[in-house]
């Protein structure tokens, strides 16, 4: 039970990674990007083409897609979102859509319907204390806890983070302080980006590569991102730790609950808080 | 020469609608210019030509020329306008209502840089307005509208402007709130050498302060003259501060709308 709770808190931290690269876009930018999913499944399989196909090492790879990543989304930025940027929210989130099915059939184009393991995944178990875990996991934990202590040191304390947040707040106003919205736009797709090229390797590394891993990782970041709140850094966090946790509870009571417990959980909290635990409420002035 | 002229400048908004028909108008370096007008008379729309955030509304300077320090300016983005001095107070007390007190003036000094000179900045403007520094860590969208109306003009002034545009700081304030905040911009544009082009509805407010005022109707400057003659001028008098004659105020009874209506010449 203890290693079932243990490995849950784990996996959470992968679902909380994948949901900080859609707040991180949403935070500078208000779009939600449902491409996110696609473009970690994308990158995955790009970092398989790198290690098995083309036989790079591992420590070569991972920087590779990594910076791949980041250019990803610089083009996605680029291309098809900064043409439409003062349209209607409406319009962008079909943007992204489009952008999602259009990366996926870029991967069955490519590698077919593949599925592999990351071939670097560390086989068996460790034993930390009195906790039996799986290294991927682990592994996956410690990486998303030390980039979120980075997001939230970057929003909080530096130059360009504060600049993120006024071109969130309000592009006139970025504007009229020399703020330069539209750099600021391609740094945060950019960062997003590179975020996905990470979640890709340890969703690589937690899950089985396969070409529904899109659908599988927008289907986890999804509520922990409206459970936490759409633009919270922190609520990213504690939302991905509290859907890994009742998902492991789920599928330990009852196998099968897995996939249809963290919605459940969101619909609870959304009715009770509908801009998520910890989203900014508008200020109305009246 | 002047520190910014704009000569017979000609904004259209989509192409279509012209709103400004030749607007000329000179702002000295280290004086306090106020440009008076009713609404729609294009008052906003002058300030966004300066800046260049006409752009977000789709609007362009069609003709003319806007020159700073010798610059052409007309047309420019307005970040890297902002970067070369002219930082505009945007009308309606746009703070950033999620952040904080002290993050919107952060975010102010975006230009100017940090480091040392931040803590020296954020203390000039909390030495100006010291409600701010007992503010400092509050959400900015809780505050009054005085005091969000001092933060933006605060965090205008953190990026060290030249010339700083104030779009109706008046607007919407109690009159011993608009007079506090005139006299600060006073002590602003005196202490820091900052010049000013304001846009003012409040006409009494703002040519208590002003050097040099326009007056502008319908996209076109109809009169202009030092801020000494306009407090004397029997038309700024009547129709802009609501005064007769002798100076009381008048009653309505003794006014025929229709008939006063005022002519300019322009």
């Amino acid at each position: 039970m203890d290693d079932v709770l243990i490995q849950g808190l784990l996996v959470g931290g992968v679902y909380a990674l994948i949901a900080l690269g859609f707040v991180l876009v949403f935070k500078s930018s208000l779009v939600l990007n449902l491409a996110h999913g696609e473009l970690i499944a994308i990158l995955s399989y790009f970092l398989y083409q790198i290690i098995a196909i083309w036989g790079l090492s591992d420590w070569a790879g991972i920087p590779l897609v990594v910076a791949s990543g980041a250019l990803l989304g610089l083009l996605m930025e680029r291309l098809a979102v900064r043409p439409l940027l003062g349209q209607p929210f409406l319009s962008l989130l079909m943007m992204t859509l489009m952008l999602s099915f259009l990366l996926k059939g870029v991967v069955v184009l490519v590698w077919g319907s593949d599925s592999f393991v990351l071939p670097f995944t560390p086989a068996g178990q460790w034993t930390i204390g009195p906790f039996n875990v799986i290294p991927g996991a682990a592994i996956s934990f410690v990486v998303a806890v030390a980039i979120f202590l980075l997001l939230t040191a970057l929003f909080r304390y530096t130059k360009v983070g504060l600049s993120m947040r006024v071109v969130a707040a309000d592009h006139e106003v970025a504007q009229s302080l020399g703020i330069r919205v539209r750099r600021v736009f391609s740094l945060s797709w950019a960062i997003s980006g590179s975020f996905a090229a990470v979640c890709g390797v340890l969703a690589g590394m937690v899950l089985t590569v396969t070409p529904v891993m899109g659908d599988l990782a927008l289907g986890k970041g999804l509520p922990v991102l409206l459970l936490g709140g759409l633009n919270s850094i922190p609520g990213a966090m504690a939302g991905g730790l509290i859907i890994g946790l009742v998902e492991a509870l789920g599928s330990y009571y009852q196998p099968g609950m897995k996939e249809i417990i963290p919605w459940i959980v969101m619909l609870i909290i959304l009715l009770v808080r509908p801009y998520g635990l910890f989203g900014e409420r508008r200020i109305e002035r009246i | 020469m002047p520190m910014l002229q704009l000569n017979n400048v000609e904004v259209r908004y989509m192409d279509v609608i012209l709103v400004l028909r030749g607007v000329s108008l000179e702002v000295e370096k280290g004086s306090v210019v106020a440009l008076l007008g009713s609404n729609g008379a294009g008052k906003t729309t002058t300030l966004r030509a300066i800046s260049g955030l006409l752009k977000t509304q789709d609007g362009r300077v069609t003709d003319g020329s806007i020159e700073f320090e010798g610059k052409r300016i007309e047309n420019g983005d307005p970040e890297s306008i902002a970067r070369q001095g002219i930082i505009q107070i945007l009308e309606g007390r746009r703070t950033l209502v999620h952040l904080t007190v002290e993050e919107n003036l952060r975010a102010g000094a975006y230009i100017a840089g940090n480091g040392a000179n931040l803590k020296r900045d954020l203390d000039m403007v909390y030495g100006y307005f010291p409600v701010l520094k007992e503010l400092r860590n509050q959400t900015a969208g809780y505050l009054s509208g005085g005091e969000q109306q001092m933060l933006v003009v605060g965090r205008g002034l953190m990026s060290h402007p030249k010339l700083m545009l104030v779009d109706e700081a008046s607007l919407g304030l109690a009159p011993i709130l608009v007079e506090e905040i005139f006299q600060i911009l006073k002590r602003i544009n005196e202490e820091e050498r900052v010049s000013i082009l304001m846009v003012e509805q409040n006409a009494r407010a703002a040519l208590a302060l002003a050097h040099h005022g326009y007056v502008i109707e319908n996209g076109r400057i109809v009169l202009d003259d030092t801020g000494e003659n306009l407090r004397g001028n029997a038309d700024i008098r009547e129709f802009y501060m609501g005064l007769s004659a002798v100076g009381e105020t008048k009653s309505y009874r003794d006014v025929k709308h229709y008939k006063r209506r005022k002519r300019w010449l322009g």
